[in-house]
């Protein structure tokens, strides 16, 4: 008996331990994933924000990167107005932002939240406040509001302008003896590649760039790249933007030739060219911050997002850097696609003044001439907007993508927002891994894609 | 008697109130949102009877997260009590660093499962790779970039963190077997084998009860580990069964069909312990 009850006392004190582990890793994983500016303040009643009545409204974003930005903008912005008061929390992440939002919407609803394709703006259309009277709208193009537009009630302000395509290695394509020009289409790409690849095989590489081993890498472990971004421009042939792939009953996938090729193209020229299996396992960071931003490798397929982190590994590697457009021959040659990601939405359930104080602060930080150093110099946005003057991202990947923008060759970038919940990443990401490793033939994947869609529609 | 009745529920009150709030009416709505169309996000969820359950016996995905979290725990509870056990008695004979050593087995059990999951991908994706090539063992790279190494990568990170924790529970046994009863076997000619097992693993039932449980219940509820070490990939092959329920909740946006699949997890889960705890309670000796 005796023995029982010790042998349960040190099971309870186990558990107990157990519990203060479960402890200290929540602590860490909140920590980690959602880092809350918040600052403790109550929440203040009615009065509009033109009588000087004290008003608190919360945002819920999930830009991480730019969470210093933003509340450096709530600074700016509560120092003009005393009487506002402006909380803001940060959760990063996809699918772990959209979770997280579906609670704080139950127990604790922003004012101010972020939403992303249509998918989005169906499920929370009942939250989502029309602003389409704000002044803003008259400085965007027409097609970057297509996905948040709802008959003529605009439900979305753009969060930023993202582009993406190969961002390349600039500087060590010339001392190879190839031209960023000569690289803009997928055969002379194909051959300013293949050059590099023969310098590197024969080790003309080795002085200049001792850690050089490969022209590419390919992180298929992230389904957002191989599925997300290197469909994109294949869903693209069959829908003009996100909202027709969105009502679209069936995958015509009528180009489905062109992901494979853009799928290979990339696959052959990583070190795992002969086992591409292994590439499942390469994710974003080995390809980024242990591949193109310690010059590993010369190109990944990447955007304009990855300036900050090539910075933190080697701020001199970023000056050399440059984007190529996302090469699928015979219909994307020449053009990077770029598009909004993710929207700012206020929500239409909060009181009236906090609505008033929620439209007139992202228009402050988007139009005012302090808002908009902020968004470009601390938030190193490129925007959609027109009346941004002279005000230029200063890292080659923003400027890049803003003078597609300006020369009209971008193509929509954010087509795969339409296609059917997860169906992306855990549908065509999941089979390009199995075609990857040898486990599936690319007929298959492409019925299954095909398959899929018609009956996650249909469900 | 009337008094200590009340005060009986007094005290219990705080306890049965938080279980009430925390686990049986959050369980009793979930039931009843396993029979509708809820999304987590409208307003209104509407009843759609079983219509959810035949979803997810048709759901491969499901189907096949059972099978996998089957295999998985299948391994990792015959690992995890073996090397605990293992361990234990290692850690129980008498030799300079023996209760240093228990310390370190323990250790590895006071480190979350999301930073374990995240050290034992690097692990496992580089440094072995970097192993691999520079001695030439080709089985040590490409690790997670199949389902078999993503499986055996699950249970080596299981039984590295849960073994030490087993083995506290075993030691605590281990010494209460009484010296006078190792003593009479001895003079009775028993070797060091037939100690272990006629007398010092027939002594040791409760702890096995106790053990099997624990590693039976976290290895099929395991999801940190599996959402940092593979987050399911490659193309879901590793995904266990709450890392699915989870990704149909938040990821696909149902809510009724996720909580489905959630009841009959309960019922199996339940139904396993259960019939593991009446099994293994049969085998129980006393001194």
């Amino acid at each position: 008996m005796k023995g029982k009850k010790l042998l349960a006392l040190v099971t309870a004190g186990a558990m107990c331990a157990a519990a203060l582990a479960g402890c200290g890793e929540t602590t860490g994983a909140s920590s980690g994933a959602a880092g809350s500016t918040a600052a403790g303040t109550s929440a203040a009643s009615a009065g509009g924000v033109a009588n000087g009545k004290n008003v608190s409204i919360n945002i819920f974003q999930f830009k991480v990167e730019a969470k210093d930005a933003f509340q450096k903008a709530i600074d700016a912005y509560q120092k003009k107005n005393p009487n506002v008061k402006i909380n803001m929390e940060t959760v990063g992440g996809g699918d772990d932002y959209g979770a997280a939002l579906k609670t704080k919407m139950k127990s604790d609803p922003p004012v101010i939240f972020n939403i992303g394709g249509p998918q989005d703006v169906k499920d929370w259309n009942s939250k989502l406040e029309d602003l389409s009277d704000q002044k803003w709208i008259s400085h965007l193009p027409a097609d970057s509001l297509a996905d948040v537009k709802d008959g003529s009630k605009v439900l979305g302000m753009p969060f930023d302008l993202e582009g993406y395509g190969i961002v390349i290695n600039r500087k060590m394509f010339e001392d190879a003896g190839v031209s960023y020009d000569s690289m803009l289409t997928y055969d002379g790409m194909k051959k300013g590649f293949d050059t590099l690849k023969a310098k590197i095989e024969k080790g003309d590489m080795k002085s200049k760039y001792p850690q050089l081993e490969a022209v590419m890498e390919y992180p298929a472990k992230e389904t957002w790249v191989i599925g997300d971004h290197d469909i994109n421009s294949t869903l693209g042939q069959d829908f003009k933007n996100a909202t027709e792939a969105f009502n679209a009953k069936e995958l015509p996938f009528k180009a489905s030739d062109g992901y494979k090729k853009i799928i290979d193209f990339q696959a052959s020229y990583t070190t795992n060219a002969k086992s591409r299996g292994t590439l499942n396992s390469i994710d974003y960071s080995t390809s980024l911050e242990g591949g193109l931003a310690i010059e590993r490798v010369a190109a990944i397929e990447q955007g304009n997002w990855i300036a900050p982190s090539v910075t933190s590994v080697d701020a001199n590697v970023l000056k050399k850097l440059d984007m190529l457009p996302f090469p699928v021959p015979g219909f994307s040659d020449g053009k990077w696609p770029v598009g909004v990601p993710m929207y700012w939405a206020v929500n239409k359930d909060a009181d009236a003044d906090k609505k008033a104080a929620a439209k007139d602060f992202l228009n402050f930080m988007y139009q005012s001439d302090e808002g908009k150093q902020i968004i470009i110099n601390d938030a190193k946005f490129a925007v959609a907007f027109d009346n941004y003057g002279s005000l230029k991202p200063s890292d080659p990947l923003n400027q890049r993508i803003m003078k597609a923008v300006a020369d009209k060759k971008t193509m929509p970038g954010w087509v795969y927002n339409g296609a059917p919940p997860t169906w992306t990443q855990k549908v065509a990401g999941a089979n390009v891994q199995k075609y990857l490793s040898g486990e599936e033939t690319w007929d298959q994947v492409v019925k299954n894609c095909k398959d899929q869609w018609k009956s996650m529609r249909a469900s | 008697m009337q008094k200590s009745k009340t005060r009986f529920w007094l005290f219990l009150a705080p306890a049965l109130i938080a279980f009430a709030l925390i686990v049986l009416i959050p369980t009793i709505m979930g039931f009843w949102y396993a029979f509708t169309d809820w999304n987590g996000i409208s307003e209104r969820a509407n009843f759609v009877g079983v219509r959810n359950f035949v979803t997810i016996f048709q759901d491969q995905t499901f189907l096949h997260a059972f099978g996998f979290t089957a295999l998985f725990a299948l391994c990792a509870v015959v690992l995890v009590n073996v090397v605990g056990f293992a361990l234990a008695l290692l850690v129980t004979q008498a030799f300079p660093g023996a209760t240093a050593l228990r310390g370190i087995f323990f250790m590895p059990n006071l480190i979350g499962g999301l930073l374990l999951g995240f050290t034992w991908q690097f692990i496992f994706t580089s440094i072995f790779t970097a192993i691999g090539k520079a001695t030439g063992m080709h089985f040590l790279i490409g690790w997670l970039s199949n389902p078999q190494t993503g499986f055996w990568g699950l249970v080596i990170l299981t039984v590295w963190q849960l073994s030490g924790y087993m083995m506290i529970i075993y030691i605590a046994q281990i010494q209460q077997i009484q010296e006078s009863v190792k003593e009479a076997a001895r003079i009775d000619g028993a070797g060091a084998g037939s100690m272990l097992v006629h007398i010092t693993m027939p002594l040791m039932m409760p702890a096995f009860t106790i053990g099997l449980f624990m590693t039976i219940s976290n290895s099929f509820k395991m999801f940190d580990q599996n959402l940092a070490l593979t987050a399911g990939g490659p193309y879901r092959a590793t995904e266990m069964l709450a890392l699915n329920i989870y990704n149909s909740a938040f990821a696909e946006n149902h809510l009724g069909i996720a909580q489905a699949k959630a009841i009959i997890f309960l019922i199996v889960v339940a139904a396993i312990g259960i019939t593991q705890l009446t099994l293994t309670k049969r085998k129980e000796v006393e001194m």
